[in-house]
């Protein structure tokens, strides 16, 4: 099992993300440079945090121009897990992998702090190692982490379960709390709580970890069929 | 030839905004009577003026420069 870390320029949590899928959960991990064009011989591609091309005009909206990103929809459409935290999830919506758009938080402020999170629905590739409802503990460290979307699209993410996390206490002004969501496949998750900083006790949760387990748990079966 | 255009992108009004509710509430604050400020982005590009000009700067705001979910946009061709 592979797992691929795109590298944009000014990606920043590109090295925790290794650090936890390389050290911790001792998979084969490379980085792939965003110039790239090929993600074939990857079965988990991770968008990872920061700040690509400098949030410059939009979060995300240079980095969905990058090479690598026809490979990253080509993956999508065959079913490979997609992961993007953060940076990475606001290029997910970008690009059109998820509906949506991330805005500038209601308080204008960066927040950097854990976070309370609902899990709304655990039969997901992501989530499947978790409780219905249970609340974990996972980190949110952005400026522009207001998930925001049209009452229409906001009807179907409800109504197809795609929304994976909820807030319990809204740090950013999201529309119903969402702090992430799949698409309608399943193979694609965004969510702006960063999994990766939340991995080892060190860290004072590792419910980061439950979530990239139950996506390898999910691969692990998957290939057994 | 070349020309100048100057594109307008501005949040949609159904979006709240707190960048522009902090300059607003300054605004006020300083006895302006103010009662909304929207703030947006201007862009200028220099492109080659053919037939299809209108259409390449529809296609470069639609592709790159606006998220049509969030913001709106108009431009001007300046001569």
């Amino acid at each position: 099992m592979k797992v691929a870390i795109i590298v944009f320029p000014g990606s920043n949590c590109d090295t925790d993300m290794y650090h936890a899928f390389s050290d911790i959960l001792e998979l084969d991990v490379d980085y792939v440079f965003h110039k790239e064009t090929n993600l074939e011989s990857y079965d988990i591609i991770v968008l990872p945090g920061g700040f690509s091309y400098g949030d410059y005009l939009r979060p995300g909206a240079l980095a969905k121009h990058s090479p690598i990103m026809n490979a990253i929809k080509t993956s999508a459409e065959a079913g490979k897990i997609i992961l993007g935290i953060c940076n990475g999830f606001q290029i997910l919506t970008e690009c059109g992998l998820l509906p949506g758009a991330l805005l500038h938080n209601k308080t204008t402020k960066f927040i950097c702090k854990n976070q309370i999170l609902k899990v709304k629905n655990n039969k997901t590739i992501f989530t499947n190692m978790f409780f219905k409802d249970e609340l974990v503990n996972i980190p949110i460290a952005h400026a522009d982490g207001r998930y925001y979307c049209d009452a229409k699209t906001l009807q179907s993410l409800k109504q197809n379960n795609q929304i994976l996390f909820k807030y319990i206490s809204n740090p950013n002004g999201s529309i119903d709390d969402i702090a992430g969501i799949i698409n309608e496949k399943g193979n694609v998750l965004g969510m702006m709580p960063h999994p990766e900083r939340a991995v080892e006790l060190l860290l004072n949760s590792v419910d980061g970890l439950i979530l990239l387990e139950s996506m390898i748990k999910n691969e692990f079966f998957r290939r057994r069929l | 030839m070349e020309v100048d255009v100057r594109i307008f992108i501005m949040p949609k009004e159904e979006i709240l905004d707190p960048a522009a509710k902090a300059v607003s509430k300054t605004l006020q604050n300083l006895g302006y009577d103010i009662s909304q400020v929207n703030l947006g982005k201007c862009i200028d590009l220099k492109i080659k003026k053919d037939e299809d000009i209108r259409e390449r700067i529809e296609e470069i705001c639609q592709k790159v420069l606006v998220n049509e979910l969030t913001e709106d946009y108009y431009y001007s061709i300046l001569h």
